[in-house]
Order: structure tokens, then sequence, then C-alpha cells
């Protein structure tokens, strides 16, 4: 029978408000610490975690009142750090669990992270994964040189080509090629390594790439977002897709459209549905009690300011809500977003479908927006209720298991969960009580 | 700087160029790039108070020699190289003070990218990250990232320049006490300190800030190899320390007078800026029987493999080259090429002059031959080898100090013998530190305050 998978999305336990929580960081002892992420390496992989994942933004948030001033002030989106340098050290630490990468595809060059990825695969022993993105925020982009951010078809097209160039590198030299031979001096076999020669619209690569064939021969590939592009790419070349839950109680039929939507597409271009796993993400809040889970939650809310709140929405959405000052229609706020290239889709948009074009936004109810979106709370309880609902919501929802991204803090949280959900989990037989032996993390996520 | 011996150890090709095949390499460990090898070399340096572990860097398998990768698929030339990053966090979590160099090309990276990566490492080893920056000169290398030619020597050296001051803009964007962290009212960090760099040039166009708090050393240890006029003149303007080739003694005077001309004209104190000499170790019970170890890198490299290897590091097919040919014909073939004149062709120039005849044959087996026995091949016993670096210091204008290249013969167990047998002796001797200070690699290059 298959079993849950459970991920651990681990960016921002730093930030956000996160860290005014009591028992997190101090400035003496902040994130950076490479002890405090090999414990709570440890502890996922006590708790039977697939893996650690990170996700990746380039820039500090500045499209709020067009600075980064607010974001600055109040740790909004970050510091955030090149965390890839950790996986390393955790992978040492451990031994089963895997760690996934977040890496732009707007900003880099393939060969580059094809050979930093296979690099990375040798040294966890197959347990490294990449979660492939293309940029659409400012703050990145302006970063490595771009004035304006491409088109949302472009960024596609872009990084279609992109991970077309990495898999070939990938395959440039069979398993088999080492010879090592001491006698003859002979030390691989050039028939087993192959130039790729690639000439595409965007990239050009010789290849072979420099790296010996790595344990999983490529990293597990991950694809975030469930936009109709998204789907395509992940039924094309990912192993897994990342989608978001939403949330109240219908929460799995929005899955399990999800899951018929990349359903269909696989079998469109021939590809077996059940190869492509996808993933949910949920963003449990627990207590031993349900006071102590919802203090926990409007603690966590309170601790993110308006103007952080505001900061964290602009940033998401490519848009500087410090221009809607007073109650606006939310129609008109619409057009002015879509006037200014921001994304569509979001909560104003639905605001919009559901409670008509007059209704008025105010920036207190934009803030209110924001904070939900650092803190989404969207399950808060015990260790039973957070169990009931994330195994009914892989029963009916047709999904493979979770991104948990647990809040706020790194120790007390992801052990609480550890300690307490994953065994009801395990107790029901939904979970995993132990890791297979020689796995590698696309064997036991996507094999 | 203080007047000791510094030292440096390069991984870069422990693995390949035929040191995989001799006897005792690689002992008690599975093939590259088994991280727990890498691990028992850092131990092992700590345990010699070195400064520095370094790893060079170059992306492509050389396919230079007779347009094709075969020979250095074949024979290990150059290749496998694997990006070093996740090698040097693993090193680091086993040791305390040793520091470690990654290398970047500059003409193919993106500075916010390396300006980050070299922020986050520097957190991570509190205080012990070093970048070195290279232009590339490699064929194979340009064409991984789309080039069909290597770009003019002066640009790919301007690119240098612009890309090194995008870098330490962004490490200065955010100021050592931006961040507040109060609880009470929320305030993260203060925006007046953290500022964007708005850089832009002919190469780069970056906003800035870096999205990073600010690191131990605030920015890495600066590295650079240039021997070249330019590259000199470039090396004055940031490098920390520069490292050139060691051994001849005329070269290496010539070399620190060079710099310290540079460093004074960019109004940088020479005293400031260490030079690490590339020499090579080989221990042995007396000289002679040394030398033959370190002769035994000869025997394992083919002439197919040497081609190669001089190919790759020419950057120019020297296999067209016709049966005989004098040496002037060679350099100015690797001229027109805009490759570059590796040492060896230098050193047989300065040796034998322009007009020197050679043949195809001749020029490879020599290419061996320097493998065994080049200028650099510093062999003997340990009170030997503790003589000759203690001369080669003092040629050099004790500024600085030594990287042991090519492994010491093999590992583990070269590093191994280094520190057991020569390092005490440098020690006895008051040239070598026999404990770390400071709090950073920095503080360490730089020496004990006076």
């Amino acid at each position: 029978m298959a079993m849950m998978h459970l991920n651990l999305e681990v960016s921002f336990f730093h930030s956000d408000g996160n860290w005014r929580m009591p028992d997190t960081f101090t400035k003496e002892n902040y994130f950076t610490d490479p002890r405090l992420w090999a414990e709570l390496a440890q502890t996922a992989e006590r708790g039977m975690f697939d893996l650690l994942f990170w996700g990746e933004g380039y820039g500090i948030p500045s499209s709020f009142e067009q600075s980064i001033e607010s974001a600055v002030r109040w740790g909004v989106q970050w510091p955030r750090h090149d965390q890839s340098v950790l996986i390393p050290i955790l992978a040492y630490v451990t031994e089963h669990i895997g760690f996934v990468q977040t890496t732009s595809t707007s900003f880099y060059h393939p060969y580059h992270v094809a050979r930093f990825a296979a690099s990375m695969d040798h040294v966890t022993g197959g347990r490294f994964g990449l979660n492939l993105i293309n940029s659409g925020r400012e703050s990145d982009f302006r970063n490595f040189g771009f004035a304006e951010l491409p088109d949302h078809g472009d960024r596609y097209a872009r990084m279609q080509e992109f991970v077309d160039v990495c898999t070939a590198l990938w395959g440039s030299i069979e398993p088999g090629a080492l010879i090592l031979d001491p006698v003859t001096g002979e030390f691989c076999d050039p028939a087993l390594v192959h130039a790729i020669d690639h000439e595409g619209e965007y990239f050009r690569s010789a290849g072979p790439l420099s790296v010996l064939p790595s344990p999983q021969g490529r990293p597990l590939l991950i694809q975030a977002g469930g936009s109709p592009q998204g789907n395509a790419f992940a039924a094309r070349n990912s192993d897994v897709q990342y989608a978001g839950s939403g949330d109240g109680p219908d929460a799995w039929k929005g899955m399990r459209r999800q899951r018929d939507l990349l359903d269909a597409e696989c079998t469109r271009i021939g590809r077996d549905p059940s190869s492509l796993k996808v993933i949910f993400n949920t963003y449990p809040i627990v207590g031993e009690t349900v006071e102590e889970a919802e203090g926990i939650a409007a603690l966590m809310r309170a601790n993110v300011t308006d103007e952080a709140a505001l900061s964290y929405l602009s940033h998401n959405t490519t848009f500087d809500y410090s221009t809607i000052t007073e109650a606006t229609p939310v129609a008109e706020v619409v057009e002015r977003i879509e006037k200014a290239g921001g994304s569509r889709g979001g909560e104003i948009h639905a605001i919009l479908r559901e409670q008509g074009p007059d209704f008025l936004v105010d920036p207190t109810l934009l803030a209110d927006i924001g904070r939900r979106g650092i803190v989404p709370a969207e399950l808060v309880g015990t260790p039973g209720m957070v169990a009931d609902r994330l195994q009914e919501l892989w029963e009916r929802g047709g999904g493979d298991g979770f991104a948990v991204n647990l809040r706020p803090s790194m120790r007390k949280s992801v052990g609480m969960f550890v300690d307490r959900v994953v065994p009801i989990l395990q107790e029901r037989g939904v979970f995993r009580k132990a890791y297979g032996d020689d796995e590698t993390l696309r064997e036991r996520l996507a094999g | 700087m203080d007047d000791r011996i510094h030292l440096s150890f390069d991984l870069s090709f422990l693995h390949a160029e035929g040191r995989w095949r001799l006897p005792g390499s690689w002992e008690g460990y599975d093939y590259y790039p088994n991280p727990a090898m890498y691990e028992e070399l850092a131990r092992t340096a700590e345990r010699g108070k070195f400064d520095l572990l370094f790893w060079g860097d170059g992306t492509g398998i050389p396919d230079t020699w007779e347009g094709s990768l075969d020979a250095a698929v074949k024979w290990g030339i150059q290749w496998p190289r694997h990006d070093a990053s996740p090698l040097v966090t693993i090193m680091s979590r086993v040791t305390k003070h040793l520091g470690f160099n990654l290398t970047f090309a500059s003409t193919y990276m993106h500075p916010y990218y390396v300006a980050r990566l070299l922020n986050s490492l520097d957190h991570i080893t509190e205080g012990r990250i070093a970048l070195n920056l290279v232009t590339s000169t490699r064929r194979a290398d340009a064409a991984n990232f789309g080039y069909d030619e290597l770009a003019d020597h002066g640009a790919r050296y301007d690119k240098m320049e612009e890309f090194v001051d995008v870098c330490q803009a962004l490490w200065s964007s955010v100021e050592a006490d931006a961040i507040v962290l109060d609880r009470e009212t929320g305030i993260f960090a203060d925006p007046a300190k953290v500022h964007p760099i708005n850089h832009d040039g002919e190469y780069f166009k970056v906003r800035g800030p870096l999205n990073c708090l600010p690191s131990p050393q605030g920015s890495p240890v600066m590295l650079q190899a240039g021997s070249s006029d330019r590259g000199i003149r470039t090396s004055a303007k940031f490098a920390d320390v520069v490292f050139a080739v060691g051994g001849n003694h005329a070269a290496m005077r010539r070399h620190r007078t060079k710099l310290d001309e540079a460093l004074r004209e960019n109004g940088r104190n020479p005293e400031d800026v260490a030079i690490l000499w590339g020499v090579r170790v080989v221990l042995g019970e007396d000289k002679a029987s040394a030398r033959r170890r370190a002769g035994r890198i000869t025997d394992a490299f083919t002439l197919d493999a040497a081609g190669a290897y001089l190919a790759h590091n020419t950057g120019v097919d020297l296999s067209v080259v016709p049966d005989r040919f004098t040496l002037g014909e060679v350099i100015d073939l690797v001229n027109a090429n805009h490759g570059s004149q590796s040492g060896l062709l230098n050193s047989w120039q300065a040796e034998h002059g322009a007009d020197f005849v050679m043949t195809k044959k001749e020029m490879l087996e020599r290419v061996r031959e320097s493998l065994g026995s080049s200028a650099d091949l510093i062999a003997g016993t340990p009170e030997d080898v503790a003589d000759q670096l203690e001369e080669l210091h003092e040629v050099g204008g004790k500024r600085g100090g030594f990287m042991l290249n090519d492994g010491t013969d093999v590992v583990p167990r070269g590093l191994a013998e280094f520190v057991d047998f020569v390092v005490p002796v440098l020690q006895r001797r008051g040239v070598y530190r026999t404990e770390y200070e400071g709090d950073t690699l920095r503080d360490r290059l730089s020496g004990p305050k006076s």
C-alpha cells in the first residue's frame, strides 16, 4: 500500500516575524550556525521525513514603496543566504533524508547548475534534488542585471531549454565509463563520454559534464506551482510537483482537481501519471491543546506588523500596495494591479470573484491578507487533530503527501511534529516506520 | 604581515593526472570524490597548522589536443573536476582554524551569485573562506558556457576587475551593525545601514544590496594568480594573497618586485600582500630517493596524456606543430590563438632561447619530464626540505609562504608525512607557527599583531 510522503520546508524559520517568538533565535545565535541545522536534519530524520526543502530568493523585497526599507526593517523574506552550503554538512550527520535546493533557471547557466547538482549528488550519496523555478520577482532579477521582468511564457521556454541542457549533461557520461586501471594508466573509456553540443535559443553548451556519473544519475527534479504552464512542465520533466493546498473543509477538492489536471497532462503526452508525484503544501501549527495551538497562531500573526504584511504581499504579487491608501472598490484595485503588471490569481482576485466589483478594500484588509499569507494557520490544533486532517486530505485529495511548513521554531515546532504527529500517522499505517535500505532520494519518493 | 612561513595545500588534482595510479595513493579510501578522504586531509592540514586548503577550478574536460576529448578522458587529464564548494563545507565541519579557498571564473559566472555564495560560506565556516578568481584561458570551459572563442586577454581582466568591484560593493552593502533583532518592537534591521549598490558597468548591472547578513570576515580573503604584467596589475588592485610559481630565484624576485611596484601605484602597502609560492615537495630518505619518488609521475604519464595536458594549459592544439620547430614558433602560435603561455613554455624559453629547435616527440617528453623534475620541485629529507623552504622564503621577500602543489606525491599519506616530519623542523627553527592565532583566516594570514 502506498504511504504518505512528508517533506519538511525550512526556508523561513528565521524571518517574517518568526524570530520574534520566544525560544527561537538571539542576535548571538542566529540562523547561520550550522549546528542548529545539523540538529534539525537529525530530528527530521528521526521523523522519517523524505527530504528538507529550501526555497530560494535572491533579493531583498523591494516592491512596497519601491524600496527595500520595509522589508529590511521588519525582516520580510530576508535575509536569505545560499543555503546549499549547509547540505553537505547535513548529509554527513544523517543517512537517509534528502535535500532539495531551489534554483532559478532565469539567472544561471545550466552548465554551472548541472555540475553543481551532480557534485552535490555525489557528496550526499544520492540524496540531492533540485527545484527548478523561473523568477518573477523584481528584487531577484534586478540583482542579475535585468531591468524588466521577462514575459511569463518566455520564462517557461527558457526553463524548458535549461532542463534539457542539464538532462543532456547528466547523461553525457555513461555509467561504467570509469576504468581506473593502474597498470595501463587508462582512466576512463572515451567511447562512453559524449559531447552534447547543445545550441538552442537561450543556451549553448558543448559538454560533456566534468563530473563522474552521480549516484542518482540526475538529481530528483521538483517543479512548484500549478499554473497550466507549470503543469505542462512538470508532466514533461519532473519527478514531483509541489502545489498549494488551499484551506477550508473542501481543500481536498482542490487537491483532487490538481491531481486530475496533472493526470490529464501526463496522459496527453504519454507519461504514466503515477510516475509524477504531487506534494501539497501545508502549514500546521501544533499545540498540546487547541488553546495552546491557537495562541501560537495568534502570536505569530501579531508579530507581523501591518507594514511587514503589506511588504510581503507586494513582494509576492510584484505590485506596490502602498499605492492603495484608502478604501477602494476591489475592481479598481485589480485594474491597477493588472496595469502595473502584477501577478494574477491571488486573494484580491478571489475577493473580486466572490464579493463583486464594488466591495471596498482598504489598507487594513490588505495587511490582513498579507498576514494570512505569512501565517496561513489553516491547520491549527492538537497532534491528533493535525494527523486526522492530514490523513483525510491525503486519502480524499489523491496527493502523494505534504510539504510541511512548520513555524515558528526550528527546535520546538519540528520536534513537536516529529514526536507527536508522526507517531500517530505511523500507528495508523499511513506513514513509514523506517527508511528502506540503500534507497536514493528518487527511489524513495518517486520510485 | 609577519615574516614567518605560511602554508597552503592545493587539492585540485590529487585524483587526476596520473597521481591516482601511483602506489599508495587514495590508500584506505574509495576513489574521488569520497568526502571522508577530504575530511582526513583537512584534519591533517590543521594538525600541521596550515593556513589554507586551496581548490582551483576549471569546468570543462580538456578537448584541445587533437580537437578531441579522448586523450584527456582516457588518461584523466584535469578531469573529473567537481564543484568543490560541497567538499569545503564538509572539511570546515571537522576543523576550527583551517581556511578554504574556492576558485571561480569571472568570465563565466555572475558576481551576485559568487558574492552571495562566498558570504554564505564565510558564515558557516565562521570566517575561514577565501576566493580566487581566474579569467579562464581554457577553451573547454568557454565552450560549456556557450562561447566559441576565448575573449581577449585584456578584456577578460577588465571583466574580472569589474566583477571584483561588484562583489566588494555587495559585501559592504549591509553594514556590520545593521541587524537589530528587537523582539519588542519587531524591528529586525536598520534600513539606514542597508544600501543598494546600483552598479551599472560595462559587463554587469546589479542593484543590490546582498540579501545576506554581514559575514564574519566581511568579505572573503581574495586570492589572485596572474603572472603576466596585466595579471599582476589586476592582482595589485584587490588581492590579499597572490600565488605564483616558486623555485626559480630570479623569477621569484622579479615577481615580488613587480607586484610591489604595482601595489604602490595603487596606493597599497606591499607589506600587506602575501605571495604563496607554488612548490612541489616530495620527501625521501635522501635527496636521490626523494627525486626518484618524484619522478614516478613522469612514468605515470603517456605521451598522449602529456599532449592533452600541454594543449589544455596553453589553450592551443599543439598536436598540429610540424615535426621540427623552434620554441619561438610555438610561442607565436599560442599567442596567435589567444592562448596562454604556460609556465612551461616560458621556462623553456628562458633556459634555451626562442631559437631552440625541438621535435614534437621531444616536446612531449619534456612535458612528461617536467612533471617529475620541474623547477618548483623540492625533494629530500625533512631537513633538506626545510632548508630549501627557508631559502626560498628569503628569496621571495618573507611575506607569505608556500602553496604545496600536486598533493605532495600521493594523498593522504604525502600530506601526513609533510605535517609529521617537515612542520616540526620549521617550528623548531622558529620560522613557522606552533599555535593558530586570530579569529579569522584573514587574521591568521597576517600573523600575530606585533
